[in-house]
């Protein structure tokens, strides 16, 4: 569960890319094809299909759907991870949600004033057209460095945090 | 064969249902949004119970050409 406070106002909250989900899930589908590769080869040599008893084609057909089962589950796990990875800034302070394995799960917490510096940064052809990147930030607090990668729109995230920022600092 | 093929579609249904528990428990717990969660619930649950019964009616259908 995410700490906000009742009189606390999410700004906004901050994912990744679209693009950082479907590289993930591009292994699960690339490896969704590995058995029907295979299957097809052993259908084919008719010395590897003559060695299974009764209809191969149809002993294939459950195991590769098995597979596929698999590779579901895979995919929703991963989608799952995907979104409950998360930034929220609220007025009062920046939330860091860090879930990078299904069992592991890292919440940093920093107050807007201690907020110290706030970096964006774009590599690439990939991210520089399809617009994410990491959005930095520095802090006064225990934990020095917050850091989301793969951002979508990073400069605008980078505005809304300045933006509660100096919000922040004119109502105290 | 018999044997070793439906000891295999347990397993596979008991994976199934051990990671669907995980699956609920984060969606539930780490407050995923109730639209998002419907949607995804639905979605994981007609297309897992769809390919095990693909996966059961070929294993039953291959038993038969044993």
């Amino acid at each position: 569960m995410i700490d906000v406070a009742t009189h606390e106002n999410i700004i906004i909250e901050v994912r990744k890319h679209w693009f950082a989900l479907w590289e993930e899930l591009a292994v699960v589908i690339f490896l969704f094809f590995i058995p029907i590769f295979i299957s097809a080869v052993v259908l084919g040599i008719p010395a590897i299909a003559d060695t299974i008893p009764g209809n191969p084609a149809l002993l294939l057909i459950g195991v590769i759907v098995a597979w596929g089962l698999c590779m579901w589950i895979a995919g929703f796990m991963i989608w799952t991870e995907y979104y409950l990875d998360i930034w929220l800034v609220t007025d009062q302070k920046l939330v860091s949600v860090d879930q990078a394995g299904i069992f592991s799960r890292q919440i940093s917490t920093v107050q807007l004033n201690k907020v110290q510096d706030v970096t964006v940064e774009v590599r690439g052809i990939i991210a520089t057209f399809l617009r994410y990147g990491d959005v930095k930030i520095q802090t006064a607090g225990e934990e020095r460095e917050f850091v989301i990668r793969k951002v979508a729109n990073p400069s605008d995230v980078e505005l809304v945090i300045n933006r509660a920022i100096e919000e922040y600092n004119r109502d105290r | 064969m018999s044997t070793i093929l439906w000891t295999g579609f347990l397993f596979l249904i008991a994976g199934f249902l051990g990671f669907s528990l995980i699956l609920i428990h984060h969606w539930g717990y780490y407050g995923i949004k109730n639209n998002k969660k419907v949607f995804a619930k639905g979605l994981y649950f007609v297309g897992a119970v769809f390919l095990l019964i693909i996966v059961g009616v070929s294993f039953m259908l291959y038993e038969t050409t044993l």
